[in-house]
């Protein structure tokens, strides 16, 4: 049964994709835009266009405090979208683009309308507070909007894989009758180094700058990205499950999909540009959480899935092993 | 680590669990403070009953290899386990002789468990 090769099914995805990293988005600078020139009569000639630790240290045109700043961020939205869409071939990197413009937007829309409010009826321009408690929760809720949004992208359908592993792929012996499993569990290093370095340096920023609220929030993101210190990696009949130990984020590869399972060696930088949920030039998505072993998944419509675990050869085995059986 | 059940064994399959964890702790595979799956996680993966792992753990815990701990799970003790190179090439030759005389497992082990006696 030949799978037709529809533009027509990539085309959807695709819509969808850039409709949601960019409708939303640009309506959200747009109210950045619009709110400040509504307001820009009761606002002074010179306005903050930079602050630093003792209130604004740089001032310039209602122009350069609110039009060309939201136009940058405009700018890095749509080529964030371009590259997310062609090196995103996983749509969980995808649902990661639409989070991130989203976010963006609503961090230039939320210090635009906050520093503009502010700016309202102000005789001294160095009196114009950044109002950073308002401007985190602005990104917050924009963080938030954009989890909706990424949630509401379609899962592509994906090919049944007709294909057997290769002769020479791991294979691990299973007798008629027996069922196997392979688990583990993999400690990431990286996240507890970038966890703990983020709420370290946070800390201190926070105590420098006075700016508790906002750090208080990034602080609590970064706890998150300590939490998934742990991965559980599962090889079972129904396929390849690597989730984090929170539940999230959480890849499942269904054995109908696989093609093949071997063992590789990855290095993070070259191959992946960093460690964490990434996915390199080709599109392969890759959960790297250390240098060295690795399982790598061959799937149909030319994906590859990489995870770096201990004793991949067991997993790529089993693996091999069940998807021969089934076919 | 991998785990298997063969349904077709005479061998229960608790019993198989227990033994594949007993060998992955011999061998090094399992390392004394090592988190065993949960048994639910495990007997879903397997599709073999809840207790049939909890079995298996149960009597790995009587045997000192693992420690049950609520909320924790089953973790593998710091007991040692080292089995000297000699007594590994002993098994092996006995394994070998065994083959070349024909002899199948339930001998063997009947006899070896005899002369432990």
């Amino acid at each position: 049964m030949m799978t037709h090769d529809s533009p027509a099914r990539t085309a959807r995805p695709a819509r969808a994709f850039y409709l949601l990293a960019l409708l939303p988005s640009i309506a959200i600078l747009a109210v950045g835009v619009i709110m400040p020139l509504i307001w820009q009569p009761e606002m002074p000639e010179t306005l903050p266009t930079h602050w630093g630790t003792n209130g604004p240290d740089a001032f310039g045109s209602f122009a350069s405090a609110f039009i060309i700043p939201l136009a940058i961020m405009l700018a890095v939205i749509i080529i964030l979208t371009i590259v997310m869409r062609f090196a995103g071939k996983d749509s969980s990197a995808q649902r990661i683009g639409i989070v991130t413009t989203t976010t963006l937007a609503s961090l230039g829309t939320a210090i635009t309308l906050t520093t503009g409010f502010n700016a309202r009826g102000a005789v001294d321009p160095t009196k114009i507070d950044l109002p950073d408690a308002a401007i985190a929760t602005g990104v917050v809720i924009g963080l938030l909007l954009g989890v909706v949004l990424a949630a509401l992208l379609p899962t592509p359908k994906y090919s049944l894989a007709t294909a057997h592993p290769d002769v020479l792929a791991p294979r691990t012996q299973l007798g008629e009758h027996e069922t196997g499993v392979w688990l583990a569990r993999q400690f990431s290093k990286s996240n507890l180094i970038a966890g703990v370095t983020a709420v370290v340096g946070l800390i201190v920023l926070a105590v420098v700058s006075k700016a508790y609220f906002a750090l208080a929030i990034a602080a609590l993101l970064s706890l998150g990205l300590l939490a998934m210190f742990l991965w559980d990696i599962r090889v079972d009949s129904s396929g390849l499950t690597v989730r984090s130990s929170i539940g999230l984020p959480k890849k499942y590869v269904p054995l109908a999909e696989i093609e093949s399972a071997q063992v590789i060696s990855v290095s993070p930088l070259t191959d992946f540009g960093g460690w964490g949920w990434r996915t390199d030039l080709n599109g392969t998505l890759g959960v790297v959480l250390r240098k060295g072993e690795a399982l790598e998944v061959s799937m149909s419509d030319n994906r590859k899935f990489v995870v770096t675990v201990d004793d991949a050869a067991g997993a790529a085995g089993l693996l091999n092993t069940l998807v021969e059986r089934s076919r | 680590m991998l785990y298997r059940v063969d349904t077709s064994s005479p061998e229960p399959l608790f019993e198989q669990l227990a033994h594949q964890v007993r060998v992955a702790i011999l061998s090094g595979t399992l390392q004394p403070g090592d988190k065993l799956p949960s048994a639910r996680e495990l007997a879903a993966a397997l599709d073999v009953n809840l207790h049939t792992v909890l079995h298996a753990y149960q009597l790995l815990r009587d045997e000192g290899s693992l420690e049950l701990r609520r909320g924790r799970g089953a973790i593998v003790t710091a007991h040692s386990a080292e089995v000297p190179e000699r007594v590994r090439r002993a098994i092996t030759a006995l394994v070998a002789e065994a083959d070349a005389a024909n002899l199948g497992p339930d001998t063997i082990l009947t006899l070896v468990k005899e002369a432990l006696k």
